[in-house]
């Protein structure tokens, strides 16, 4: 194979260039005595240099026994060694107390100066794990300009992660298999960095084109006694409501007023499947589900009062996450080994909900000799989840079943005991029995488990050719296995359910991830010029299958097995399998300490693609200069300008891209069962090309008044395209379209990030770190001859926000219908943009003696959305703000409520099949037609066009305090160090809209129903023996 | 030693890793999960399933509501404010019955399918060009051939129905031929007739006499009698339905999928929302005519327990009120609801005819009525209510009487013969054959439709439905040169298209 041969002779060439004479040995080492790689050993006063190999080690000529030698690293204080009467020498570099020079983890790994980088990256410090969430990437919100973290409120869900507007990459020690958050344990994360853009990620190949997030995982000790042992608790409880849908709690269930329960399924008076527009709440006398009953077996009314006006608070439990963690570290004179076990219980705050997790973790290093050297690990993640509950929108829904259509008639404690008597395991007991269920009875009875079983593993071999070239064979499997099911008992009812004779559901998923690398690397300097380079190959592997039954109702109650079906289980499968394969090059140049040129070429092939253009190459460059080592300005003490450009070429939906029949789920009629398929209406082209991203970036970092103050400001444009996208056709031509490569929009962003120390003091330290980030993403092109892609024209946002509006006047009165119903519009009208305008972060920490205190606050400005669950409690009745003085007579049955708008009395509006009018001639007059209160919301209040709202919100994120016990108290302990921690999270919720969370939304237009979000608090101890 | 076989093995490992993976590289690009052909009859039963449309026309469906045989107090779940959006377009599907001629060929079922699909491309036609106007057809459905047309330009109406009536010529000379094919493999995927040809024959020409009683109005310049005459006259070359046992039918059953519109597990949902139309039941009340015992329940509130049969008790709600009051009102008992034993006690309901007995014979006796062809007027009405009779299961007797009542008997070949050939044919309509009810009172006027301040289209039954918005995004310049040539350049749903001229 051509590639192999390239690589042999990259390798002999970079064998010839590292032979040197040597006559002194050395050792560099940081301050706790690990070797420090890669540091730059010089001759002072001469041209000649080297690096220190991965051992810190390193071999120079000396042109004189008395030659100074010039030690540096980037983080480090340089040191002026004298080699007079000495051959070889451990030299220990102590930090530079600025830490201006990170050494930051770059794609693949790769390690390199944070000073040389020509894009953007940031790194969160701090313990990231001491405010527990129980998703960790949860904690990295408001901390990196240009990432959002938008926390789902759902029990087990991870959040939306939005990087420069698109979806970043997932990366634990250097391997790109898109982990699942939840199968990483947060004690075992050392430092979390992002790479913000394609011009960081590029080395990944098209999954990194969107920017990455590393994890880095904690390896064996650097403790002088060779070993330590830590252990970590955290408890959090969570509860009191940061957003929840408020209502009003003076009218029940039925319509215009009128309600008598008599079975509930319809055979009384709006007694099945109702709105919250009843009878007021008076103490009048009602049938109701729990009236007792007469002689005759007739109901007997009782009194109608608000018995449940707390029922989400009655119903609603404190939820609990407990965390443990013990961890074993140590290390010998042949390498390092760590051992970690975490334990996740956490119980939610809907009743009956858990979650169990539980980590292994097994890593090590060890060392053959000083050349060969085997890194490995393995990670088992078992989480197991009885129950989770469905949240969408539907009869499965808590807030749909309290908040929305069910009213404050019933009180929930009342229906603890969910069956009826005498039909155990048959059919439940509630206030209604057409739509509605007993939220106890869904809690207990409905239940969907959940059951992974996640394995990754990991080898890494190196090889050091000379110090100044290595090899490196790395393979990472990820395996996951999950089962999912679903228990839905009799009587229960859903969309689509009706008959209520309960149901069986089975999922398997099964996938398989392999990445596995071949490196050589080639580290040195001549000079004033530093090189770092690497070549590699790569084969990524990714298969998945699953399948998925259901029964079809239930023979025997209760007995959850796919065999209990009234017709036979048709059952469904998938499966899929990929592989890329990918050659890539990356080549770093430094001169001195000032400029730093840097350049990325990678091939890939794919099989997703069409045979003819699987194989593509793109590239990325990048420069960055410290002005700050040349020209020495006043009260500046770093200044750097970077810039960067990339393109990453990117594939297609796997399958997606064939012309194939595609089945429907047999249906049977009468006895017989039919299959029926039909043809995919978007057509396949077999001349379709990988679809392409570029970016460019520019970049200035400055530190100033003794690094008292640091800014770092980025502005980028990402092309995203020519992008795989259907053109669309006309759909009388028989197809809606066919893949076509097409559709380039052009992301435009700015993002900062401030530091500043405004005190320090030998006791009291107060850092403050400020993020800030907007983006809008515009359409360029489309296809030749298309200027629009729907609704959206090129140079428009392509995040703005189409609604069908209320129909208005020019002055922009509504325009009413003879009934007194806004009408509305029968086309759509731009009402914003979706984006938020901007992100922002604001995180302190201020040290006193022992204490720390930690807070932080992050949110977001503007952006368009649907408040869906504001929508749908106007439609229902149950809106806090409906309680008004026409509703009042809507239930004596008198219309008194008049719309503010006018009606037409004559004339024309006459439009285009686009809306754009083409003659008005119509003639209005004040609306004056009197309507109940009740279709008014409903026509009005409970429609889009009156519920779009601003995204904007913040909340105070985190608050800890944390004490460490000194020194002194533990010496004649066992224990090395101790710390305790009082911690808050997602504290307060700053919003005008406190019915909905908007922590969750970033780019979306609609919002589905959400669990009321919850404060954490609770405590972390943690302990070093 | 250990390390000498390291360094040896490393290049190895890699080579072998990254040669592996190129052998199989090209078999990874097909799909395991799809097909790329399968037999016609899967494509058949897609075909009907469309064509069937139960959801969108079926028993007690929207396109029922707006034929005014039912009425919706609940606003949550519909209205009747006539304020009509895009048709839909089923060029897709059209996409599918070509799929289905190219999967039969070479095989022996190959007329038996082709006769099908000619007829269901008459059969989407009509539905689409009677809804809108103009459309493509003789540049459509072909995005995937060689020299492919995205952007395929209007015909004029008259054009796609010259088209239409060929197709049908068409579709009955090769189902002839594929009825002689005795013993060859059959068609299969068919939940209509399970391949009967026979039946399917006599639909064929039972739609030809709908399309051409559609265009009643385009009599001289498509020659609609003459068309009509050549099917009457041929019976040999034209079968037609003769009876009830001919519809073409859907049948409902308690099966997963395959319920009733109304069941006892949704009574609950529509009980006191879904309320009998007046437009309906008002003329079923003038006859005193027996089906609206089978068909509705009296009105609570009216009901006479001594007087059971008092028609004063069923009342329907005006389609044009406003919801509102008619929910207020039937909260109070004060409205007639379908038939709760015929249609929420069961899952199977009543079947669902899509093309039928009654109908057809009613077309003929508007055909005798308007002259364009010779015979017994009276006949052929008088199947076409005792066929709708017997779908109800009214007695011997009681049809009797009802066909002896003056208002009944066919009043001759004049005006008042064809309202009531007119009425009688909606009143077999009920919660049948989509929205051909609509057609014929668009057409006709008969019978007049109910508007009133619920109606959000000016006080009109609009006339048509507009071009879907996709159009104008993909296909700009060929729909708006239509909505040129037909209404003035404005999409408006009283636009009148040619056929009702």
């Amino acid at each position: 194979m051509e590639k192999t041969k390239l690589l042999l002779i990259i390798a002999l060439l970079a064998f010839v260039m590292g032979h040197s004479q040597s006559v002194f040995k050395g050792r560099v080492l940081d301050e706790t005595n690990n070797p420090l790689p890669g540091a730059s050993v010089v001759i002072k006063g001469g041209a000649n240099g080297v690096a220190t190999d991965f051992d810190g080690k390193f071999k120079i000529g000396l042109p004189s026994p008395n030659s100074i030698l010039v030690i540096s690293f980037f983080g480090y204080l340089s040191v002026e060694f004298d080699t007079t009467n000495k051959t070889d020498a451990d030299i220990i570099l102590q930090p530079d107390a600025q830490r201006l020079d990170e050494v930051v983890v770059t794609a693949l790994g790769i390690k390199k100066d944070k000073k040389a980088l020509g894009y953007s990256e940031q790194e969160v410090k701090g313990d990231i794990t001491k405010a527990r969430d129980p998703n960790v990437l949860n904690s990295l919100s408001g901390k990196i300009s240009g990432l959002i973290v938008a926390a789902s409120p759902e029990f087990f869900t991870s959040p939306n992660l939005v990087l420069r507007g698109k979806k970043p990459l997932i990366v634990v020690d250097g391997v790109p298999l898109g982990n699942e958050s939840w199968s990483i344990s947060p004690d075992d994360i050392e430092s979390i960095n992002v790479l913000k853009g394609a011009n960081a990620a590029a080395l990944y190949g098209s999954v990194g084109g969107n920017g990455a997030i590393q994890i880095t995982t904690k390896r064996g000790t650097k403790d002088d006694r060779g070993f330590v042992i830590e252990f970590n608790h955290n408890t959090m409880l969570q509860g009191g409501f940061n957003a929840v849908p408020k209502t009003q709690n003076s009218y029940g269930p039925g319509s215009y007023g009128n309600y008598a329960f008599k079975d509930g399924k319809g055979g009384g008076i709006n007694d099945a499947d109702y709105d919250q527009w009843g009878p007021k709440f008076e103490g009048q006398l009602i049938t109701q589900y729990d009236s007792p009953l007469d002689a005759q077996g007739n109901l007997i009314p009782t009194p109608w009062l608000a018995r449940g006006a707390n029922n989400l608070d009655n119903f609603m439990e404190t939820g609990l996450l407990i965390t443990n963690n013990l961890a074993i570290a140590s290390k010998f004179d042949k390498g390092d080994v760590r051992f970690s076990l975490s334990q996740t219980n956490q119980k939610g705050i809907n009743p009956n909900t858990k979650l169990n997790i539980y980590n292994f973790n097994l890593s090590s290093n060890y060392n053959f000799n000083e050349k060969t050297s085997i890194d490995a690990s393995a990670n088992f993640n078992f989480k197991t989840s009885p129950n989770n509950p469905n949240v969408q929108y539907g009869p499965n829904s808590y807030i749909y079943n309290m908040l929305i259509w069910g009213g404050a008639d019933y009180d929930v404690r009342d229906l603890r005991n969910y069956w009826q008597d005498g039909q155990e395991g048959v059919q439940q007991r509630n206030f209604e029995y057409t739509r509605y269920n007993n939220p106890y009875f869904m809690a207990y009875e409905w239940l969907r488990g959940y059951y992974e079983n996640d394995f990754t593993g990991q080898v890494s071999l190196k090889h050091k050719f000379t110090n100044n070239f290595n090899a490196i064979i790395r393979t990472n499997v990820a395996i996951g296995n999950e089962f999912r099911d679903e228990k839905f008992p009799y009587s229960m009812t859903t969309y689509g359910r009706e008959k209520a004779q309960g149901d069986y559901k089975e999922w398997y998923e099964y996938n398989l991830k392999s990445y596995t690398d071949v490196m050589l690397n080639y580290n040195n300097s001549f000079g004033d010029i530093g090189v770092k380079s690497t070549i590699g190959t790569n084969l990524n592997i990714e298969k998945y299958r699953d399948s998925y039954a259901s029964t079809n109702y239930l023979i025997v109650p209760g007995l959850y097995t796919l065999s209990n079906t009234q017709t036979p289980v048709q059952p469904q499968s998938y499966r899929s399998h990929f592989e890329t394969y990918g050659t890539y090059a990356s080549l770093d140049l430094s001169y001195k300490s000032f400029l730093y040129l840097g350049a990325t070429g990678r091939f890939d092939k794919d099989s997703r693609l069409p045979e003819k253009n699987n194989t593509f190459f793109y590239p990325s460059v990048s420069l960055s200069a410290v002005l700050s080592e040349i020209v020495k300005l006043p009260a500046v003490n770093f200044l750097k300008v970077r810039g960067s450009y990339a393109k990453v070429g990117s594939s297609l939906d796997i399958y997606s891209n064939l012309d194939t029949y595609l089945l429907r789920s047999p249906f049977t009629i009468d006895g017989t069962t039919y299959n029926a398929a039909y043809v995919n209406s978007i057509l396949a082209n077999e001349n379709l090309e990988p679809a392409f991203n570029s970016s460019t970036e520019f970049g200035i970092e400055t530190q100033l008044f003794n690094n008292s103050l640091g800014l770092d400001a980025t502005y980028f444009e990402n092309k995203n395209g020519p992008q795989i996208f259907n053109l669309n056709y006309s759909s009388t031509s028989g197809y809606n379209g066919k893949k076509e490569n097409g559709i380039t929009t052009l992301t435009k962003g700015f993002e900062l990030a401030l530091t500043a120390t405004p005190i320090k003091t030998d006791n009291l330290k107060w850092n403050v770190r400020l993020n800030w980030s907007t983006y809008k993403e515009y359409l360029k092109e489309v296809y030749d001859g298309v200027d629009n892609v729907g609704k959206i024209k090129i140079g428009d946002r392509v995040d703005s926000y189409y609604i069908y509006d209320f129909m208005r006047t020019s002055e922009g009165r509504l325009i009413v219908g003879g009934d007194g119903k806004p009408r509305i519009n029968s086309y759509q009208t731009k009402v914003g943009y979706k984006v938020p305008d901007w992100a922002a972060g604001l995180a302190n920490s201020i040290a006193y003696k022992n204490f720390t205190l930690d807070f932080s606050l992050d949110g977001r400005y503007g952006g368009k959305i649907e408040n869906y669950v504001n929508l749908k409690m106007w439609q229902s009745g149950r809106h806090e703000f409906s309680d008004t003085p026409e509703r009042a007579n809507d239930v004596q049955g008198i219309k008194s409520y008049i719309t503010d708008g006018v009606v037409v009395t004559g004339g024309n509006l006459v439009t285009d099949g686009e809306g754009n009018v083409l003659s008005d001639t119509r003639t209005f007059e004040e609306n004056t037609t009197k309507m109940y209160y009740q279709d008014f919301s409903k026509s009005y209040n409970g429609k889009t066009a009156a519920n779009i709202i601003d995204k904007t919100f913040f909340k105070l994120r985190e608050v800890n305090i944390t004490y460490a016990f000194p020194k002194k108290m533990l010496t004649n302990s066992f224990i090395n160090s101790a710390s305790i921690s009082l911690i808050g999270r997602d504290l307060i919720y700053f919003s005008k809209h406190k019915n909905i969370d908007l922590d969750q939304f970033v780019n979306e237009g609609g919002s589905p129903l959400q669990t009321p979000t919850v404060k954490s608090y609770g405590l972390n101890l943690n302990l070093k023996f | 030693m250990k390390i000498y076989f390291l360094k040896r093995v490393m290049p190895v490992i890699a080579i072998i890793l990254l040669m592996g993976s190129c052998t199989k590289f090209e078999d990874l690009t097909d799909d395991p999960n799809k097909a790329t052909s399968v037999p016609p009859s899967m494509l058949l039963s897609e075909v009907l399933s469309v064509f069937n449309n139960i959801d969108g026309e079926g028993p007690w469906s929207d396109a029922q509501r707006d034929n005014q045989f039912w009425v919706i107090s609940f606003d949550y779940y519909g209205d009747q404010d006539y304020n009509w959006g895009a048709v839909d377009y089923k060029y897709n599907t059209l996409s599918n019955v070509l799929a289905m001629e190219k999967e039969a060929q070479g095989l022996d079922s190959q007329n038996k399918y082709e006769a099908l699909a000619k007829f269901f491309k008459a059969y989407f036609y009509d539905y689409m060009t009677k809804k809108v106007g103009d459309i493509p057809f003789t540049e459509a459905l072909q995005a995937s051939s060689e020299t492919a047309i995205t952007k395929p330009k209007y015909d004029s109406q008259k054009d796609i129905y010259i088209g239409i009536l060929d197709l049908l010529e068409a579709a009955n000379d090769q189902i002839a031929v594929a009825k002689l094919e005795v013993g060859i493999s059959n068609i299969e995927g068919d939940f209509f007739f399970d391949g009967d040809l026979d039946k399917w024959q006599k639909t064929i020409n039972a739609f030809h006499l709908r399309v051409l009683i559609n265009l009643s109005k385009k009599n001289s310049e498509l020659n609609i009698a003459g068309r009509f005459n050549n099917i009457i006259s041929n019976p040999s070359k034209y079968p037609l339905m003769t009876g009830m046992e001919d519809n073409m039918l859907r049948i409902f059953s308690d099966e997963p999928g395959n319920n009733y519109e109304f069941n006892p597990g949704n009574y609950g949902f529509n009980r006191n929302r879904n309320i009998m139309g007046a437009t309906y039941l008002n003329l079923l009340k003038t006859n005193n005519d027996p089906r609206i015992y089978e068909v509705a329940d009296p009105a609570p509130f009216y009901f006479n327990e001594n007087d059971p049969l008092n028609l004063n008790a069923y009342v329907g709600a005006n389609t044009g009120d406003e919801q509102g009051p008619m929910q207020v009102a039937s909260d109070e008992g004060k409205y007639s609801y379908p038939n709760e034993s015929r249609y929420y006690s069961s899952y199977i309901g009543e079947p669902y005819i899509q093309i039928g007995y009654s109908e057809q014979e009613f077309n003929i006796a508007e055909a005798i009525n308007r002259g364009w062809i010779s015979g017994d007027a009276a006949t052929h009405y008088d199947n076409g209510i005792k066929g709708s009779m017997d779908f109800y299961g009214i007695s011997q007797a009681e049809i009797a009487t009802f066909m002896a009542n003056a208002n009944v008997i066919y009043k001759g070949n004049n005006s008042n013969g064809l309202t009531q050939i007119l009425t009688q044919k909606y009143i077999a309509f009920f919660n049948n054959s989509g929205r051909e009810s609509y057609f014929n009172q668009r057409r006709t006027g008969v019978p007049a439709f109910n508007v009133g301040p619920a109606n959000n289209n000016g006080n009109k039954i609009p006339l048509r439905w507009k071009y879907p918005q996709s159009e104008f995004e993909n296909n700009n310049l060929n729909v708006t040169s239509a909505l040129g040539s037909q209404y003035s350049g404005s999409d408006d749903i009283n636009g009148e298209m040619w056929m009702i001229k």
